[in-house]
């Protein structure tokens, strides 16, 4: 009678020699990227983004086989632990892996969820930044007719996700404020048909926001979004009215929307114009002063009419990541001295780093933001595939036109040519220069702002400002974790929402 | 690995069994915002390449310049190896994450049975 064998499988723990140091050292390569960081150290990134700060020569020494379990335990384990080597050819936890990667593309499993409605065209402020804006009052020219509302509606009733986001875009969307008002009533009907969570966003100047308006929004739980440029000396040069009171206005808007729809409900965005670069600490003391708890340091879209005036309006990327380092200083030193207060780009890019999950941010994702997770119903009924790409046909450049509400279907829209033609560079992981790049995971692909700025929609990474950008950006915050544990914690409590 | 400055132009010649079609292209697609960049196919085992910029370098820019050519051309060929090597393993990782789950059988893993148990052979009555 055979003595019953122990299968491997049926024991808890693998038996004393797979631990030993002294076994057989050949280990196989998981993919990981690396980058160059500052003090002769490098980062090394794994496919599923987690990534480990090892001295300057460490990716040598892994890839050529150099490294040893027995002189480098702790190395070999995190590297082993982290998925960057594997001593079998198939990881043992390839299922968790492939679960991991998933998890990192879990933005893409309800389709397109963010719906912007261009309301209307007309605005009363006249920035010089602005991409779009009209300031007409020929309400018929430029407001979304009831007609288009509803097919709209009808197309974002079409959507696979359970939640979807409707936002109200203009010019300045509550100069058609009726209009806002039907389309909510009319969503409200539809919502219960088709069994959908809808979310509403008004972006508004908040200069024509009243009490008759906050209370519509408070009764139907719909967030303002407006635009705070920084203190009144910023704000009233970057944003024109007459009267010259944009900021006065803006900020007696945001107190009034927090005494009656609530603290939370109303948030605010910074446009960087060539002005703002002079004050990153003054723009970041104003929105603390106003009680807010985050900033989102932007630059400014090189789109629309924004691109006339250069001047004003461009920049080189080297000013605008000198401009953001300072602020984001500034910022940690707020948090330093015991407050929260968090910058939300950098939010969105440690989440990425530091968490398994993904961040609905359609700018900084791969496969692209555009049409997967947003669309845009124009105000004359037209659809683009961003926000971007509207304020492009502004100056008559139609490349990201899908259709129209009155002639294409959804699966037109949404499954169409236009829609494959863009899939072709949509996606970083086979673009030239971010293919091999560490910070692939954390990035993203944007066609949209390589057409506009380079011509070209796949784009050339070398000269590319998008790439300057978020390399610099991220280099900067994987360098600043590494240099101060006080900053690694104040940054997971950014993600993690607790002080 | 040969390095020549005349003027205008830096001129890189290297082992083509070293660095690769690939790696070179990969490596000095990322100058190609500073430098007109010329990959020239390999002549008796040797790949060279032509850096044109715009204004005459100075000794010390062809030295910063060498320097930087020597170290990304070792970066680019090491991000080669890994790329090569796994490949498979990328593959089959992409694969099985958008297979939404839908396995022939039981993970075969040493940690398919973290209690310790094989459900297979327990008899349930």
């Amino acid at each position: 009678m055979n003595e019953p064998s122990l299968h491997r499988k049926t024991r808890k723990f693998s038996g004393y020699d797979a631990y030993s140091l002294e076994r057989d050292q050949a280990y196989h390569l998981l993919p990981f990227r690396f980058h160059r960081i500052h003090n002769g150290k490098e980062v090394l990134v794994s496919e599923i983004g987690d990534f480990l700060i090892v001295p300057g020569g460490t990716a040598q020494r892994i890839i050529t086989r150099e490294l040893s379990k027995a002189a480098d335990p702790v190395l070999y384990a995190d590297l082993e632990s982290a998925f960057f080597i594997s001593e079998t050819a198939v990881p043992p936890l390839i299922d968790v892996m492939a679960t991991r990667y998933r998890t990192k593309k879990s933005f893409l499993d309800y389709f397109t969820s963010l719906h912007i409605f261009v309301i209307s065209l007309r605005c009363e402020h006249t920035c010089h930044y602005c991409q779009v804006s009209r300031a007409s009052q020929d309400k018929n020219a430029f407001d979304m007719s009831h007609h288009h509302i509803d097919k709209g509606i009808a197309m974002m009733m079409r959507s696979p996700s359970p939640h979807v986001t409707m936002e109200f875009q203009g010019g300045e969307a509550l100069l058609a404020f009726d209009n806002i008002v039907y389309a909510v009533e009319k969503v409200k009907e539809e919502s219960l048909r088709y069994n959908k969570d809808v979310t509403y966003v008004i972006c508004t100047n908040l200069a024509l926001l009243n009490d008759e308006i906050a209370l519509y929004c408070k009764e139907n739980r719909i967030l303002l979004s407006t635009s705070l440029d920084g203190p009144a000396h910023v704000h009233n040069q970057n944003r024109h009215r007459p009267g010259n009171n944009s900021y006065e206005l803006a900020v007696a808007g945001i107190e009034l929307a927090r005494e009656i729809l609530g603290r939370d409900r109303v948030s605010a965005l910074l446009t960087t114009t060539n002005l703002s670069l002079q004050y990153p600490r003054q723009i970041v003391d104003e929105y603390f002063a106003r009680g807010f708890r985050s900033i989102f340091l932007r630059p400014i879209s090189p789109y629309g009419f924004a691109a006339r005036n250069e001047k004003k309006n461009r920049y080189l990327t080297a000013d605008f990541l000198a401009f953001y380092k300072e602020a984001l200083a500034h910022i940690i030193d707020y948090n330093l001295s015991g407050e929260f207060f968090r910058e939300d780009y950098a939010c969105i890019i440690l989440k990425k780093m530091l968490t398994p999950f993904p961040v609905g941010y359609v700018d900084l994702q791969s496969p692209a933001g555009m049409i997967n997770n947003v669309i845009v119903f124009n105000y004359d009924g037209s659809i683009y595939a961003t926000d971007e790409s509207r304020m492009l046909a502004e100056m008559k450049d139609f490349s990201f036109l899908l259709g129209s509400l009155d002639t294409h279907s959804y699966e037109e829209i949404f499954y169409g040519d236009k829609a494959m033609t863009f899939s072709e560079c949509w996606s970083n992981e086979s673009l030239p220069g971010c293919s091999d790049c560490a910070f692939q995971s954390y990035c993203g692909a944007d066609p949209v702002f390589h057409h506009a700025t380079q011509g070209d929609m796949v784009g050339h990474r070398p000269t590319s400002s998008f790439c300057q950008r978020n390399m610099g950006i991220i280099t900067h915050l994987i360098e600043l974790m590494d240099s101060d544990a006080r900053i690694e914690k104040i940054f997971r409590s950014w993600i993690s929402g607790r002080n | 690995m040969i390095i020549a400055c005349s003027g205008k132009v830096f001129c890189i010649t290297v082992a083509e069994a070293l660095y690769g079609n690939s790696v070179l292209h990969k490596c000095f697609y990322w100058y190609t915002g500073n430098y007109g960049v010329e990959i020239n196919p390999p002549v008796d085992g040797q790949s060279t390449i032509v850096l044109t910029a715009s204004e005459a370098f100075t000794s010390q820019q062809e030295d910063a310049l060498a320097d930087k050519v020597k170290r990304d051309l070792i970066d680019f060929a090491l991000r080669d190896i890994v790329s090569r090597e796994t490949a498979t393993v990328r593959e089959l990782l992409i694969a099985k994450a958008f297979a939404h789950y839908d396995t022939a059988g039981d993970p075969q893993t040493a940690v398919a049975d973290p209690v310790g148990f094989d459900t297979k052979t327990i008899s349930v009555e």
